[in-house]
């Protein structure tokens, strides 16, 4: 958060969550290359279009995670918006110093938990969707297709952390210390549940 | 575990690539392969909701949202900035109003008295006793509630305006 000269700090903070309407928009429209940091900090001072890129730069990033986290496809973009939505209500707590999309994944996996513990006493979500596919090629979209649920169904299975852990080294390629931080572990433990699980879905997929 | 295991996401998404003599071991060695493939068809799951993923609406419903929790926190914000100092000033007159009750009391039953009195000189001894059963209780300032601002002193109404004006 940069600092204004001549205005205390808490003046800055209480104004970070007004609307954009309400405040001249002196940060220039933000760029593609900007990072994320900037980005939150241009949010922070009422620049909505900040927060708009941001969406842009993750938003289809958690999708996938949430959905192969067991997320069904009719519920993953009210999970993403509901994710957006808490992140940017409780930016002024997130600190720079881990990567912006851990801490997306993060309150996504744990909205994605909630959601499993209430429909939990209502009825198990099935992890295997099947959509019909729309392709020039429908014999081999259908293996791919084929294969893919079952590697959702399989990665269902696992543990919770092992799961996650696996979905974020390997399907969203974070390095343990992010994966440590997003997870509430450490990156020694973040490194065993990712072999397990490697491990474990070799010898169901084989 | 192999010694390419810990690089397999590395290189899948493409901050690091393979040496001719990794792509060689890869070749020969079915672990090391299934693994890949693993890997890289984990790097690709989900990519079917991509397509189905409207990010611009998204865009515009996440900031409607918020839009929408600001007005809500400014509307729960002006309501208390009114209720808490009402809220404070009752509380004052409560405070007040109960350190003088015998004020209120010779106040009430005087003006009680004086509406009573040209009535009185009609009414038979009978009626009299009967009167003075009813009078006490009907005249007692804790059951008809609690004085008025007009029920304070000078003093106690400068302390008020002072608690309130800051």
């Amino acid at each position: 958060m940069p600092s204004t000269p001549g205005v205390p700090q808490g003046v800055i903070n209480r104004r970070r969550f007004l609307p954009s309407d309400s405040v001249p928009m002196t940060v220039p429209r933000p760029a593609a290359h900007e990072s994320d940091a900037a980005l939150v900090a241009a949010y922070r001072s009422g620049d909505e279009r900040a927060a708009a890129e941001l969406v842009r730069r993750h938003g289809a990033a958690l999708a996938r995670y949430l959905y192969a986290n067991g997320a069904p496809k009719s519920e993953v973009e009210d999970l993403v918006q509901e994710t957006f939505f808490r992140a940017f209500r409780a930016a002024g707590s997130w600190r720079g110093d881990a990567e912006f999309r851990s801490w997306l994944l993060r309150i996504g996996g744990n909205l994605r938990k909630d959601l499993y513990r209430r429909e939990r006493g209502r009825q198990m979500v099935s992890i295997v969707e099947t959509d019909a596919v729309d392709s020039a090629d429908p014999e081999g979209e259908a293996i791919a297709t084929d294969h893919e649920d079952r590697l959702r169904a399989e990665v269902g299975r696992l543990p919770r952390l092992q799961r996650e852990v696996f979905l974020l080294r390997a399907q969203q390629g974070l390095d343990y210390r992010a994966i440590a931080e997003t997870c509430g572990t450490t990156p020694g433990a973040a490194r065993v549940h990712y072999h397990h699980a490697v491990q474990r879905l070799r010898e169901t997929l084989e | 575990m192999t010694h390419l295991s810990d690089r397999m996401p590395e290189v899948a998404h493409g901050r690091d690539v393979w040496t001719a003599e990794d792509q060689a071991h890869l070749v020969g060695c079915d672990s090391c392969r299934s693994e890949w493939i693993l890997i890289g068809c984990a790097t690709q799951l989900g990519r079917d909701i991509d397509g189905q993923l409207d990010l611009e609406g998204l865009t515009d419903r996440v900031a409607k949202q918020l839009r929408r929790a600001v007005q809500a926190r400014r509307t729960r914000f002006r309501v208390a900035r009114w209720f808490v100092p009402l809220a404070a000033a009752a509380t004052l007159l409560i405070v007040f109003g109960r350190g003088r009750p015998f004020g209120a009391v010779r106040e009430t039953k005087a003006l009680t008295a004086s509406v009573l009195l040209p009535e009185l000189e009609l009414l038979t001894e009978d009626d009299l006793e009967l009167v003075f059963d009813v009078v006490p209780a009907a005249v007692n300032p804790l059951e008809q509630g609690i004085p008025g601002v007009s029920d304070l002193g000078e003093e106690e109404l400068e302390r008020l305006l002072q608690t309130l004006e800051g």
